[in-house]
């Protein structure tokens, strides 16, 4: 829900079982009948900063003088008149550095819900993210014998 | 007041009150931060900072919004227009929307959210994501080779260290066992005579090291302000913003600054809990410290070389919130038993 | 109100898929892709999943379309303009999205719907029950994942190394 009427304090955070059935009902007033009715409020307010911000874009065409010139237009590059486009090929580093982004960002994506459930799964969680986490750590010290890190 | 929240026209009272409170409260937060960092930078260097407009200087901000809102602000020629435009929406909105998770109305017993989803954090993380096309696209649609060379140097930088940061939290997940800023502030320990409430730092000291320095790449601020490291890149991706669009970058930077500060207050500090200071203030007093603390980074260490950024973040902080992770949860499991 | 987003959404990620394949200039067509992956994440949101909803973002819109725009500003100032060599293609490919919504429409004949069997939204879709179901019931597929994300690496790191020799 959107808000909260004084979260008892010491209430364990979300004492999960390993069975769905005895998950605990939530602390919220209102029984979720839906579960979208927590995120309309999210909705609004993204429709709202939308506009919002939609808003001071239009006006920043809106406001102020308008008198462009050829050379005021021109691209700054410390006074010297560019001859070719910006768009140029660029280093293979950066999508190196995307690649392996993707690869980590995707772990870390796995830590949050074993991170949730590690006080229930205890040592057999622990062996679980061990196994997965050599994996990685492996990838990580083959990408850095490899030179995946370096940018000098 | 709680009979409000049960009644359904009520509930929806305090869903509008909470997002104008927290449209109007970050806009006027930001550009007092703008005008906190500028004295405190000008003491630092053993100059007054802005001290004319207004007393103490406080009407600056005003002044130089008002100028910079009637300023020209051009397209420049032969860019790609639409996402030339789009690109500061970007930065703006999702520095806004990381506020929907995070309480804005605090007093005994009643916090405000707009949102108080079951995946909390992760949200903050989600909307956070997205700024890496504000500076992308900003850079690629400025026609400018250094716009281009800016944008995408910050955002391979916003990419690595924002791994480093989602991993720094994980021990505090672990802790916690809840993605929720709510139950993370609320974590109760029972320490002998003492039941209640504390600030997780003591429990994740390295996570918070980790969190820190992460947060300031992912803002961009100093040392790890490489996007526009005057020296060699200009203004990076701003080089060709001007007027509104490039107050809305800015605006953007800032609105980050107190997001992070206001993360790192909840996550490690307590959030609003301070002894018998009452929440409202004990929160707001956290959160100004931690910008302090990240002017005082300004103030204080010179910028980082690219090469060396990047080893920061893939050599040391990756590995360290790795271990860190690992280590705290053997620790859990070995004192829970 | 659920079927008012899901319209609006499902719509949107519509417009999204049609830019990707419409748009001269590649930059754009990412960009119609980023649309599709965050229409697609409300739309995970419609069905109570909001882990992957978040997860959606976190990992399509944050990160595998970073590595797209990457990969554009590799490309260099490639533009794709004119109707290209392979004319035939529109006639053919028109056809193929007939016989494909045909097979759609085949399949959803025998689809027999009904109320999915726990429904505790306060625990479906929530961080700690897809924790539940992936470190008790889908533990290899979670194990192997590591092993696919290894392979990734040592793709990327294959496709990027500097020729020695």
């Amino acid at each position: 829900m959107c808000y909260s009427v004084g979260a008892p304090r010491g209430r364990p955070a979300f004492p999960v079982l390993l069975e769905l059935a005895s998950f605990p009902k939530a602390a919220s007033p209102e029984a979720f009948g839906n579960l979208l009715e927590s995120y309309v409020p999210l909705l609004i307010y993204v429709l709202i900063v939308l506009g919002l911000v939609g808003t001071v874009a239009s006006l920043s065409f809106v406001l102020g003088p308008s008198k462009p010139t050829k050379t005021k237009l021109a691209p700054y590059e410390s006074g010297i008149i560019p001859e070719t486009p910006a768009m140029r090929r660029l280093s293979v580093r950066f999508y190196l550095t995307a690649m392996l982004f993707i690869i980590f960002d995707v772990e870390a994506v796995f830590f949050y819900p074993w991170a949730v459930l590690m006080r229930q799964l205890k040592w057999f969680g622990l062996i679980e993210m061990f196994v997965f986490m050599g994996v990685l750590l492996v990838a990580l010290a083959y990408i850095w014998r490899n030179g995946g890190f370096d940018w000098d | 007041m709680s009979d409000l929240y049960k009644d359904p026209i009520g509930h929806w009272v305090v869903v509008v009150l909470a997002m104008a409170v927290v449209l109007f409260v970050l806009l006027t937060a930001t550009a007092y931060t703008v005008w906190f960092e500028r004295v405190a930078l000008g003491h630092i260097q053993r100059r007054p900072g802005p001290n004319r407009v207004g007393p103490w200087g406080l009407m600056q901000l005003a002044a130089d919004g008002i100028k910079l809102a009637f300023k020209e602000s051009f397209v420049p020629a032969k860019t790609d227009r639409v996402i030339y435009v789009i690109a500061p929406t970007i930065a703006v909105a999702a520095a806004f929307l990381a506020w929907a998770v995070i309480p804005i109305g605090l007093w005994y017993n009643v916090q405000y959210w707009i949102a108080d989803v079951n995946v909390g954090v992760l949200l903050i993380f989600a909307v956070s994501s997205l700024n890496v096309y504000a500076i992308v696209l900003g850079g690629y649609a400025s026609n400018n080779k250094y716009s281009l060379l800016g944008g995408l140097r910050s955002a391979a930088q916003l990419i690595s260290y924002e791994m480093a940061m989602g991993l720094s939290l994980v021990p505090t997940f672990m802790i916690v066992g809840s993605l929720r800023l709510r139950d993370i502030v609320d974590y109760t320990v029972h320490w002998g005579p003492y039941t209640g409430p504390i600030p997780l730092i003591l429990l994740t000291p390295i996570g918070f090291l980790i969190y820190m320095i992460a947060a300031v790449a992912e803002t961009n601020r100093t040392p790890f302000d490489l996007p526009e490291a005057e020296q060699e890149l200009i203004g990076g991706f701003l080089t060709e913003y001007s007027g509104l669009k490039f107050v809305m970058y800015y605006l953007a930077e800032y609105v980050n600054v107190i997001t992070a500060s206001a993360l790192a207050t909840l996550l490690f500090f307590g959030g609003w809990y301070l002894w018998v200071v009452p929440p409202v203030l004990a929160f707001f007093l956290k959160v100004v410290f931690f910008v302090f603390v990240y002017i005082w980074l300004r103030g204080t260490f010179p910028r980082l070389r690219y090469d060396m950024l990047m080893r920061l973040g893939w050599k040391v902080l990756l590995p360290l919130a790795i271990v860190n992770v690992i280590v705290t949860g053997v620790i859990i499991v070995l004192v829970q038993g | 109100m659920a079927i008012a987003v899901f319209i609006v959404f499902g719509l949107l990620a519509i417009a999204g898929g049609v830019g990707v394949i419409t748009f001269h200039q590649p930059i754009r067509s990412v960009l119609s892709l980023v649309v599709v992956m965050l229409s697609l994440s409300v739309l995970f949101l419609l069905l109570s999943a909001q882990f992957v909803f978040v997860v959606q973002i976190i990992v399509y819109a944050g990160a595998v379309m970073v590595l797209f725009l990457f990969v554009i500003a590799l490309l260099g100032p490639a533009r794709e303009t004119g109707p290209g060599r392979l004319r035939f293609q529109t006639g053919l490919s028109s056809l193929f999205v007939l016989a494909f919504f045909g097979l759609l429409y085949a399949m959803l004949q025998g689809v027999q719907y009904r109320q999915p069997d726990h429904t505790d939204l306060n625990v479906f879709g929530t961080v700690q029950s897809i924790a539940v179901g992936l470190f008790t019931t889908y533990l290899y597929p979670f194990e192997l994942t590591s092993v696919l994300l290894l392979v990734a690496a040592i793709g990327a790191i294959y496709l990027s190394r500097r020729d020695e020799s």
